[in-house]
């Protein structure tokens, strides 16, 4: 079992995207094949941009138990209020500020959840906790 | 078709250089990152008006060939450096999205 820590700070806009590109990394290195590494990089980088421009600040954790990978993406809130808008195409509350730099399309869980083969989503005030597996692909199984 | 030749046939400026030259499988435009890394496909140009380090990101993320900027916009400083950092190249063209799309079509894309 391999585990790894990155912390996102609430609204660091600039750092966007270096999570996401060092789990990248990480994940060519555990030898997931080419199609599962975009996935996770999809997933990974919309989980960090909600962090970033949704919540107080939040850790990813990356556990890697062969052949499944999993990513914990868990913020200190404020939480989501309707988890059911929240996962509708479109639906979004991201700030002017955000929008104006191209985020807030309402389609980050959306894509989180079509590229991950686990997706378990949990929110209240003092948080919200994503949890999201993929399953490495023999070549038995691919 | 390389990107090297799609630069000869538009005209068009590399603003930032990267040495490789990898083949342009087909196009894609849009201004909304999410959208953008839910639909883009690793190969493809990226058409946006989008110019903030994020785009670079983004482009890297999805492996996209390159980002076309539209309408002679300019590249934010830090962007730049991330292109130069990622490799990724970025070219600026002068007309809207619309025409440059119309452009790429016309070259096979």
């Amino acid at each position: 079992m391999t585990i790894h820590h990155f912390d996102v700070a609430a609204l660091d806009y600039e750092k966007a995207g270096q999570v996401s590109s060092q789990i990248k990394k990480m994940v060519k290195e555990y030898g997931f094949d080419p199609i599962t590494v975009r996935r996770i990089a999809v997933a990974t980088y919309e989980a960090e941009i909600n962090l970033i421009i949704h919540s107080h600040g939040g850790r990813v954790t990356v556990n890697y138990e062969a052949p499944w990978l999993y990513l914990i993406i868990k913020d200190i809130g404020p939480g989501i209020p309707d988890l059911e808008k929240a996962m509708r195409p479109g639906w979004s509350t991201a700030s002017k500020e955000a929008q104006a730099m191209g985020f807030g399309a309402g389609l980050g869980l959306t894509n989180i959840q079509k590229n991950s083969d686990t997706f378990h989503l949990t929110s209240d005030p003092s948080g919200t906790t994503l949890e999201l597996g993929f399953k490495k692909h023999t070549e038995e199984s691919a | 078709m390389t990107l090297e030749k799609l630069l000869q046939s538009t005209g068009w400026t590399l603003i930032e250089p990267c040495d490789a030259n990898p083949d342009v499988s087909g196009v894609f435009i849009g201004d909304l990152l999410s959208y953008v890394m839910g639909k883009g496909q690793p190969g493809q140009v990226w058409i946006t008006m989008q110019s903030h380090p994020n785009v670079i990101a983004v482009a890297a993320l999805k492996e996209f060939a390159a980002v076309i900027l539209i309408d002679d916009i300019l590249l934010d400083p830090q962007a730049a450096e991330h292109a130069q950092a990622n490799g990724i190249p970025v070219i600026r063209s002068p007309l809207d999205a619309y025409a440059s799309a119309k452009v790429l079509a016309n070259l096979g894309l």
